[in-house]
Order: C-alpha cells, then structure tokens, then sequence
C-alpha cells in the first residue's frame, strides 16, 4: 500500500474546517434570521450608525464563538467515536493510562481564550466609551418617557449652547411615533413616570433601561428616512407586550416642516359635529389628555398614578398609530401610506372605525388597569371605559379628526 | 496494595475517626462552633446590605425628620456602652463555665442578659422619643432604613437574651457542667458578634452623618 | 454479576426510658418505617430522596408552566392565556424552576452523596438537616398555593421594583413571591451551614483537601456562594415586604427611593446564584465522565482551584444583569471585562473533560451521554453568555430571546441534563437496582432533539427583536416560524421527561417483582468513595469509617500499578468494599421539632401576608419547638445492657457502639 503523506499537517486542516464550520454556524443563524421578511425588529439589519457599530463588534465575537463551539463539540464527538470501548479491550488487562494532567495544556487553554478574551474586551471597552458619546448640543434634543403602556416624547427647541438642566421639554410634545431628521445624531433624555421600563428600536440603536427617579441620557439616529420599529422590554405589568413605537425618520427638510407644524396650536372648531366634540372631549377626556389650542390638561403630579398623563392630541392626526402603536391610526394601503405624516388631509386614509371602537372601550381592546372606581381615586392605568354612547362617538371622531 | 487491615477495630474499642484530635472532627474544632463561624459570617452580609441600603438613602429624604433632627448622640453612646459592656461580662460568662463554676456562671449569663436587656429599653425609649418627634417608619426613607436596620439588630439582641436566659435555665436544673462549656461559648461567639455590628452601625448612622 | 445481598439495615429497638426525666417534654420518635419515619426523620439519605421526589414534582409544575407558554407563543396574537394569566405563568415557570427545581435537585444529590463521598456517617447537623428540607417545601407551598389564594406573583422571577409595590400589584401574589422565597432561602441558609461543615469537619481520616472529590469539591464552593448571597437577597425581600406591608419607603419614588437599590442586591445575590445552581452539576460531570472514561480526571487539581476561582469572581459580576440600565460607562466597562474573565476558569473545565475522554474507553451509559450532552451544550449557552458579555451588544440581547435561549442552555442544556445524568449514575446505589438503560438512551435523545429544538431557535427570535415576557406578538416581525418550531420542540421535551418518569416506575417494578431490592456495591465499576457501601447503604452509611489513601480511593483499592507500571485489577470491590463488623453503630434518633419548627416557620409566613395574629402563633409556636429541639433528650441516654448475643449474625443483640456522629443538632 502506498502512503501518501499529507500535504499539510491534519491538525491545521481540521483547524481550517473548525473556523469554515464556524463561519458557516454564524451564517445559518444569520441566514435563519434574515431569510424571513418582514423583519421588523431585526438587530442584524442595522439602520442607523450607532446599531451599525454595535453589528460590527459583535459579528466577528459571534464567528469567534462559532468556531469555538463547532471545534468544542466536533472535537468532543471525535474523542466519543474514536476512544469509545471496543468489546474486546473492556478486561481488566487492558485499562487505559492514567493520565493525571498536563502542565503545559492547562498554560495552553487558560492563556490562549483569555488572550482572545483580551482582544475582544479592548474592542469592547472602546465601543463602549463610543457608543456613550453625546450629540452636540445643537442636535435634536427628545426626552422619552415611559409610562404604562405607552411612550411620550417630548421635544426641546432651546438653541444650541443651552445646558441640559436648563432644557424643558415641553416645546412639542407627542406620544407613539417618535419623529427624528435622517441622518442626525438625536440626544434623547430618559425617564418614567412610574416604573421601569425599556425602549428598543432594534434597527437603530441597542436598548435603555428608563427608571423612575432617574434620568438617563442616551441617543439614536438613522442613516435614511424611513419608519423603524420598537417595543418596551422589560416587565411592566398587564400590557407591557403592547407597548410599542416606531420611530420615524424624515428627510431634513420634511423634519424642518414637521416641526413648524407640530408647533402650532390646534383650532378650536366652530360648528357641527367637531364643536360638539371639541365641547365632550373636555368634560370626558381633559383630566388626562392636552390638546394644545383647545385644553390643557391639569399637570401630571409626583404620584405614580397620575391624572393628566395621558398623550398630548394636538396633532393626533399627524401620526401614523394610536393607542401605544398598537393600531393604525393611518390605513395601512399603499395609497395612503405614500402619504406619510399628511395622510389625514384625505378622510378616507383615517382609520375611524378603529378609533371608534378604542373609544367605544380601550380596556377591551388592550389589557389595562383602568376601573371606573380608579379613575375617581385618580388612579387609573391605562384608558378607562368611559361609557360613551354611539351620539358621543361620533362628535369625539368629528373632533379628533380634525387635529391634523 | 490497599489495605483492608487497616482501620480495622479491636473489639470493645470505640473507632475514633480522628485519633489525637479533640474533638474528633478533621479540624479539631467542634460542629457547633464551626457552624456558628459560619452562621456569622453569612449574617454579616445581611447587615451589610440594610447598611448599605441605609448609606445610600442618607441624604436623599424628601420631607421629615433628617438624622440630625432626631438622633441623640450621648443617650446613644451610653447604650452603646452598656452594650460593650455585656460583651465583657459574656466572656466572665464563658471563663466561669471553662472553669466549671456553675454559680458564676449563671451570674455572669444574668448580668449579660440584664445588659442586653437595659440596651434594648434604651433603644425602645429612644425610638418613642423619636415617633413623638415625627420619625415614624413610613414617614421618609431615612425612617424606614434606620428603624429597620437598628430593629434587625435589636431582633439579634432579643433573641440572644433568650438564648442566654435559656442557659441560665439549663445551668439552674444541672444541665450546663463543665463539659458542656462549649455551648456557652458558642453563644458568646453570637453575641460578640451582636455587639460588633452594632459598633458598626452606631458609627455609620449615628457618628457619621450628612 | 452476582447481586450482593447486603444485610438490612438493622431497626434499633425502642430506647429504655432515661433515669432523670428528660427537659423535652416528649420522647423522642422511634419509627424507621411507615410514613413517620419520614417525617421525623434525620437521615440524610431519606431527606435527598424527599428533596430529589418534591424537585421533580416542582419540576413538572414548572414543566406545565412552560408547555402553557409556548402553547400560547406558537402563533401570534395567542388567546389561551390573558395578559394577567401569562404574566404569572412565566413568572412562576422561573420562580419554580430557579428555587424548587435546580437548586434544591443539587440539593438532593449533595444530601445523599456527600457523607458518603468523604466517609461519613451523616451529616454536622441532621436535624438542622430535616428542618431544611421541610422549610424549603413549606416555600414550595406557599409559593404555589398563591394559585389558590387570589393569584400568582405576576412581575417576573426578579420581579424589579417598584412595578412589585402595591400600587401597581395590589393582589397578594408578590407577597406569596417574597414569603415564599424568604421561606426558602432560610431552608437555603441552614443547609448551607450544615454542608460546609460537614464537608470541612468530617472528612474520613486521611482525606486531605486533595483528595475530597469533585463532586464535593463543588457543592461546597456552592455552599459558600450561597451562605454569602441568600443574606443579601434576604434582606431585598425583607425591604420589599415592609415596604407593601407596613408602608416603608424602599423603593418609593415619590419619597426619593431609587428602584436600582432593588436591581442591585438582587443581582448581587443572582449573579452567584447561577454559579450555585451549576456548581454541583459542574462536580457531576467531574464524577461522571472519568468513570466511563475509565480514566482519572484530566488536571484534578485544577478543576478544584478553576472552581473556588468562579466561587470568588462570581462576586463580581452582578452588574452584567444591569448593562441597559444606565449605570455609566464605566460601570459597563468594568462588569463586561470582568465578566469575560469568568469565562476563563469555566472554559478551562470544559477541556478537561474532553481531555478526559482522550485516550479513554468510553462506555455510552445513559449517565455518560447526559455527561457528553451536559458540557457540549454547556459549551453553546457559555459563547452566548461571552456574546453578552460585550456589553454594547448585550443592549441589543438584553431582556430578548436570545438571552432565554442563553440561561436555558447554561441550566437546563448545563445542570438539568447532568442531573439526568447523575440520576441514571447513582440510581442503583441509592435504590438497589439500575434504571433501564435502554429507555435511558431514548430519554436521552428524545431530550436533547426536544431541547436543542425548543431554545434553538430562541437565538434567532432575540436577535430578530422578540422580547421576553410578552404575552404575545404581532404577525409581521418575522417571529411565526421560529416559535412554532420551538413550541413543538417543547412537546418533545415534555415527552422526554414522561419517557424518564416511565423508566423510573418501570425499572422499580421489574426490580421488585424479580425481587431485586439490593444490588452490587459498584455496577459501575467507578471511583469515589460512595461505591464501597452496599446498594443501598445502610441507615449508618459505613460500618466502618473508611481509610482514604488515595484520590479515587475506591478505585485505588480495585486496581493498582504492577511490576511494569500498568494499571491492572488487584480486587472486585465485594472482596475489599466496606463489610459488617458485628457492631451497629448508634445514630441519632429522630425528631419531630424539625417538620413542627416549619410548619411554624409556614405559619409565620402566611401570618404576614394574612394575618398578624396568625405571626404570632407561628412565632410562639418556633420558639417553643425551637427550645424543645434544643433540649430533647440527647442520643447519649443510659443504654440496656447487651444482650447475650448469637455467635453467627453478629446482628441483634450486638453491643451498640456509641459514636459521635456529628453535633447534637
């Protein structure tokens, strides 16, 4: 029999299948993420710089970890094949030797992962102080808050130069969908009004903790105009899976335009079926909500179950979801999503229906906490069931729909 | 070649497991007094997470009664003191049962206990002065973090007059001899140790304050 | 092989009464069999039978807590369970598996096999012991009858505040959460104390440090972890209750708490907590795969040393939980270096093992493929624990799928499938005969196929945005095929786990109905210490207190070097297994101040969240049992005088030796 020697030593080779296997490891997860459409929330499909540097560090820790694995377990099965007991070598004459250790392969697997734990925990430390870096002062300025179960976001104008402690947030205020310039570093100030929550945008940024008490500054930006989607995640009682944003990001100059709009107060409607709205929503709904124009809701107090913390309405139909992103305040047709924030200008791309059944009896449309006996000891979560009848519905509709 | 001979016992003998150790455990140090060590250091830990809680809340009170208002550094240090002093008079306590002097030792466990027992007056009396003085528990976190850090402490003083008056039971019908020191001993361990962490707590709430 | 019959364990007649009437008020109990002979008892190896039998009917509560998850996840916009339902499932799930499965599983093992590992006859403190066991199931139960009580704790297994206040969880079920674990963690406490004590003080003679088996080893690093870390998660509870019960301001806001001390402490304690649960099944493996690798463990000395140097370094990492909670980054910096660095003496393991194997000859028994599963999947959830790790991206896994997938491979793919494996190990010496081992091989793969199938996918899912502790999703996010598949792996699981309690009827059954209730002393031909006794040991553990020479001191008497340097057999372990002596040595008598001191402890408990008065009674109650406990009548009461004895049996009417077997306690 002819020996054929090798033409490279075995152990590299199997070494160079480890690091294939590995990538190839990496690449089916990978793949088995990115094979599915519609992938809103995607991590591995960053957006924005900032989730594009978090991708960039961990995608060679997950090859890494791939190929540890694969070599871990490959080689594991080899020994198991390879050193199994044979029927014939289980006697007593036949016990393997002891081998008690090895000095110089314990120096080998302890210095050899900690000197590549040594290169990913520099990668690390860098991208952390990176990551932390704070917009200039003259970037958008959002503070979000976190209230069960929805997001608020508060926008302040101040001009550049202005110091954080002087910043009031209370220039525009909206709730749900988040809107942002593309291409800009936004500054976001954290906070809750009553218990922790998360906020993620998967494709844009990793997530922040918001804690009640605390203040947390933080940022997000995305590199092209488009709307992105995030969810709360951590644990905040009956609706937190319902806890959705997006945020939405505009071409500069359409933000420009946005936010002169945003500015303005709504008109107070003078006739028909609005008035009569606009006169019910302050009875029914002015201890909770703001429409900036029409009425002020009392401020929020230090309770954690607050009156007066519900979100703001001036614009309501500038934005594409209500109800904590749950339901499409825009009707989700190609028409009238090519419309973008503008779509109320055409009634038939409001979702009425929807709106109505919301008012009709929020608790039934998403868990909530919010009792009758609640809402008088100003202890309500969520929306209560404010028992409107069909005539109601329709002035509040009237009204609502007039907030563009 | 193992060797099934050894270990092997003469008949009548006693196998010891640890000859020349006394007590016959691997240390030479006994399970009870092992396990008191270990008792203590883990309740280190717990005081130590109510004192920190406490250290990061000092300052942070929104209304009510701050340290400054409430607490009474002399009446205190006199307790403190009275305290310290049972510490000395446990160790009379553990002397005199080693020496097997029943009658001492049972005045020793009594004076400790009446010691023990003047300090938790003093707490009591101090903690009404302050309620009266508008410190209640539920009135700001300073309240909730002092009272429940010097009540778990004073919870480990109470329970350690009970174990002493229950010595001073056993002593009484014959059951504490000079043999079963050990027991007093151990439970000196306990209440040395009640007295440590009150030295730490006195010095962390009451000396040093914002 | 020949079935050894080993002599019954002798039942010790009635005690005489003492000439001075006893401080108890009661005579001790003399029941060995019969159900009161379980609830006094003291003996360590009922007690880790009745901590291995109430784990796993835990485990298949938590079992069903998890089958109604992914029932209810398989598809979006699920309607089995409400919002409120979910949330107390999951929370539960965790809840009971964390507490009532894994660590009291360990718990079990560690009651049974450490005096006989270190050849001793029981443990420091075996009452001590009986109260553990019957304070942790008084938890179990508190915690469970919050299903019957107004409803489960529903803000997840660390249940962060201030969502966990009364205000926003004005139900009982968070004081169910805190009682209960409050309960449990003083069952946690004492049997720490007890371990470490035994382990440090009643090492058979000869047993240096180094020669103290791994499995030992382990569990006592475990132990001391668990002393230090239940204290501070004591003290959160403690902080939490007052603050829903008696008004405190611990984590109230609006008084200027900060709800992070709550995160703090909690982690400061679940950090090394997970270090406790996978510790014994670290020292498992240790045991397991050198026995049919049919070599020593590869580099002894440093799995030891890479053990205490994760016991010390888990202390250390806490704040991994908390990368997303805006600590700062040098905060985040420092905990993401320092938890890569706990990867190191864990990787270091791994090796070993499979260095282990190396050369070996290896017999697939089902304990060494659950060995082989235990360390490759371990291998997996370790990379992704390395993944988060690198604290930017943890900000994209934390509170995510991906970071389940993460735990459910290091615990259940990690500890729970080498509890399987120590189950089929150490069966036979616990109940004198195996566990089928064919049925052991489809359990084995069926729950591999199941649990590879089940958390898999859960990688994906995490990094494709699903968060954790939603009751459901929306269609259109891409989660649909990953779910389905994972609920199915689930079902496959759950199969895997009937297969296991099938093998255990059905091995018991065929056993007893050939009559089999011993068997031979080492079936396994293995290594430690435990494998001299016969199967099962008797009530005394050793008739005689060992000698240890060696490291794998039972192995060392069945074989040793020849003339040449080879290893060959020199004796079967019948010839030179531990063997009767003609005298019983006299163990302590049972008790019943241990299952009374917690039932008052449960009565307590339920005291504060119902009733005061209901404390109050409890409270007296544990005074009283406490100091009856203390002053029962020692087992050191005037014995009868010998009776003449046979010449033959060396049984009954044998001298009674009396032996210092641990403290009085």
């Amino acid at each position: 029999m002819i020996h054929r020697p090798t033409s490279r030593p075995r152990g590299s080779r199997r070494t160079r299948a480890a690091i294939g296997l590995g990538a190839a490891l990496a690449a089916v997860v990978a793949f088995g993420a990115g094979c599915v459409p519609n992938a809103k929330q995607d991590s591995l499909k960053p957006k924005g710089h900032y989730a594009e540097t978090i991708y960039n560090l961990v995608v060679p820790v997950f090859i890494v970890g791939g190929v540890i694995s694969v070599l871990v377990i490959g080689v594991t099965l080899y020994f198991a094949i390879r050193y199994r007991a044979k029927g014939d070598e289980t006697d007593d004459e036949n016990i393997p030797e002891p081998i008690h250790g090895s000095t110089v392969l314990e120096l080998g697997w302890t210095i050899t992962p900690a000197l590549i734990l040594l290169v990913i925990g520099f990668a690390t430390v860098v991208t952390i102080f990176k990551l932390d870096k704070q917009p200039p002062e003259q970037n958008p300025h959002i503070e979000v808050v976190g209230q069960q179960w929805w997001w608020e976001f508060r926008y302040d104008l101040g001009a550049a130069g202005t110091n954080e402690s002087d910043r009031t947030y209370s220039d525009i205020v909206t709730a749900n969908d988040m809107v942002i310039p593309a291409g800009e570093d936004v500054s976001l100030r954290m906070s809750s009004r009553d218990v922790i929550h998360g906020w993620w945008v998967p494709e844009l940024q990793g997530k922040r903790d918001v804690v009640p008490g605390r203040t947390t500054m933080f940022n997000v930006a995305a590199d092209k105009p488009g709307t992105y989607y995030g969810q709360c995640t951590v644990i905040c009682g009956l609706s937190h899976a319902n806890m959705r944003f997006t945020v939405i990001a505009l071409p500069p100059a359409e933000y420009k335009a946005w936010l002169e709009a945003q500015r303005k107060p709504a008109k107070m409607p003078t006739s028909g079926l609005a008035a009569d709205g606009a006169a019910l929503f302050k009875t029914q709904c002015g201890e909770c909500h703001t429409v900036r124009g029409v009425h002020e809701a009392p401020p929020p107090d230090k309770s954690p179950l607050t009156a007066g913390a519900a979100p703001d309405l001036t614009h309501l139909m500038s934005r594409p979801t209500f109800a904590s992103g749950m339901f499409d305040l825009r009707i989700n047709s190609k028409r009238c999503v090519a419309k973008g924030l503008d779509f109320a200008e055409d009634p038939s791309c409001i979702n009425s229906a929807e709106l109505r059944a919301w008012l009709h009896d929020p608790p039934a449309m998403l868990p909530m906490a919010a009792e009758e006996s609640d809402v008088e000891k100003n202890e309500v979560r969520g929306m209560p069931d404010l028992g409107l009848s069909p005539a109601a519905l329709d002035q509040l509709v009237a009204f609502l729909e007039t907030l563009k | 070649m193992s060797d099934v001979a050894v270990g092997q016992e003469h008949h009548g003998e006693v196998h010891d497991p640890y000859p020349g150790l006394s007590p016959h455990t691997s240390t030479g140090v006994s399970h009870s007094k092992m396990g008191m060590w270990i008792f203590l250091a883990s309740d280190c830990l717990l005081f130590g997470a109510f004192i920190s809680a406490y250290l990061l809340y000092n300052g942070r009170a929104q209304q009510g009664p701050t340290p400054e208002d409430v607490i009474n550094i002399p009446f205190t240090s006199t307790s403190t003191f009275v305290l310290l002093m049972s510490s000395l008079t446990m160790v009379l306590a553990v002397s005199s049962a080693h020496r097997g002097d029943e009658r001492r030792l049972r005045l020793w466990l009594v004076t400790t206990a009446f010691l023990g027992a003047s300090f938790i007056a003093g707490q009591v009396y101090e903690f009404t002065t302050m309620v009266h003085e508008g410190l209640g528990y539920t009135t700001n976190i300073f309240g909730s973090s002092f009272y429940s850090l010097t009540g778990f402490h004073g919870v480990h003083v109470t329970i350690g007059i009970m174990l002493l008056l229950i010595m001073l039971g056993m002593s009484l019908r014959g059951r504490l001899p000079k043999e079963k020191a050990e027991v007093v001993e151990v439970i000196g361990l306990y209440w040395h140790f009640v007295d440590v962490v009150w030295i730490v707590i006195f010095t962390v709430v009451y000396l040093i304050h914002k | 092989m020949a079935i050894v019959e080993a002599p019954q364990p002798l039942t010790i007649p009635e005690p005489a009464q003492p000439e001075s009437t006893p401080m108890g008020v009661f005579q001790r109990p003399t029941k060995t069999t019969g159900w009161r002979s379980w609830v006094t008892t003291i003996d360590h190896k009922k007690i880790g039978k009745m901590y291995g039998f109430a784990s796993i009917v835990f485990f298949i509560i938590g079992g069903v807590e998890a089958l109604l998850i992914r029932t209810q996840l398989a598809t979006p916009n699920g309607t089995l369970l409400s919002a409120q339902v979910y949330n107390e499932i999951f929370t539960m799930h965790g809840t009971t598996m964390i507490f009532l499965v894994v660590m009291p599983l360990g718990v079990a093992f560690m009651n049974y096999f450490i005096p006989l590992q270190i050849g001793a006859r029981d443990v420091a403190f075996p009452r001590l012991n009986a109260f553990g066991f019957w304070t942790f199931l008084a938890g179990g139960i508190i915690l469970n009858s919050s299903w019957l009580l107004g409803g489960a704790p529903d803000n997840g297994w660390y249940n962060y505040a201030p969502n966990s206040l009364v205000v926003f969880s004005p139900t009982h079920g968070i004081d169910f959460w805190t009682v209960g674990l409050i309960t449990t963690g003083l069952a946690s406490l004492v049997t720490s104390i007890n371990i470490i004590t035994t382990v440090i003080n009643m090492r058979a003679p000869g047993m240096t440090w180094f020669k103290v088996p791994v499995f030992t080893w382990m569990s006592l690093v475990g132990q001391f972890m668990l002393l230090f870390a239940i204290p501070v998660l004591t003290a959160a509870q403690f902080m939490l209750l007052f603050d829903r019960r008696f008004g405190a301001n611990y984590f109230e806001v609006s008084q200027g708490a900060d709800p992070l001390l709550w995160e703090h402490l909690f982690w400061i304690f679940g950090h090394p907590e997970v270090y406790i649960m996978i510790m014994p099944a670290f020292g498992m493996t240790s045991d397991i795969v050198p026995v049919f690798s049919r070599k020593p463990l590869f580099g002894y000395k440093v799995m030891v040393l890479s053990g205490i140097a994760i016991g010390f370094l888990g202390w250390g990492v806490w704040a991994h939980h908390m990368f997303t909670s805006g600590m700062g980054p040098v905060s985040v910096a420092a905990f993401a270096v320092g938890s890569m660095t706990i990867a190191i003496p864990t990787g270091v393991k791994i090796f070993n093992w499979m260095a282990t194997m190396w050369r070996g000859q290896i017999r697939f028994t089902t304990a060494m493929l659950f060995a082989i599963g235990m360390f490759t999947m371990f291998t997996l959830g370790g990379v992704s624990g390395i993944t988060h790790a690198v604290a930017p991206a943890d900000t994209q896994q934390h509170d995510t799928y991906y970071i389940v997938a993460h735990f459910h491979y290091v615990l259940f793919g990690g500890a729970f499938l080498i509890f399987m494996g120590g189950f089929y190990y150490w069966w036979p010496k616990i109940f004198g005969h195996k566990l089928s081992e064919k049925l052991g091989h489809w359990n084995f793969w069926l729950m591999m196929i199941g649990f590879n199938m089940t958390f898999g996918p859960q990688h994906v899912l995490g990094l494709q945005g699903m968060p954790r502790r939603v009751y459901t999703y929306l269609p259109g996010y891409g989660w649909e095929l990953w779910n389905m598949v994972s609920t199915i792996g689930s079902y496959i699981l759950a199969l895997s786990v009937l297969l296991f309690i099938i093998n255990v009827v059905y091995s018991r059954r065929k056993a007893h109905a050939a009559g089999q209730y011993t068997c031979e002393p080492d079936p396994w031909d293995a290594r430690t210490l435990e494998w001299i006794t016969p199967s099962p040991p008797p009530e005394f553990d050793f008739w005689e207190i060992p000698e240890v020479r060696d490291l794998d001191e039972a192995w060392h008497r069945k074989y040793a070097e020849d003339e040449n340097g080879r290893l060959v057999r020199i004796a079967k372990m019948e010839d030179v297994m531990d063997k009767p002596t003609g005298r019983i040595p006299h163990m302590p008598s049972p008790s019943y101040w241990p299952i009374v001191a917690a039932f008052a402890v449960m009565l307590i408990g339920y005291g504060i969240i119902f009733n005061l008065g209901l404390c109050a009674v409890g409270g007296f109650l544990l005074f009283l049992s406490v100091v009856a406990w203390g002053v029962e009548p020692s087992t050191h009461t005037e014995l009868p005088p010998p009776e003449p004895s046979t010449p033959d049996s060396g049984e009954s009417g044998a001298v009674r030796e009396i032996e210092e077997v641990g403290a009085n306690v």
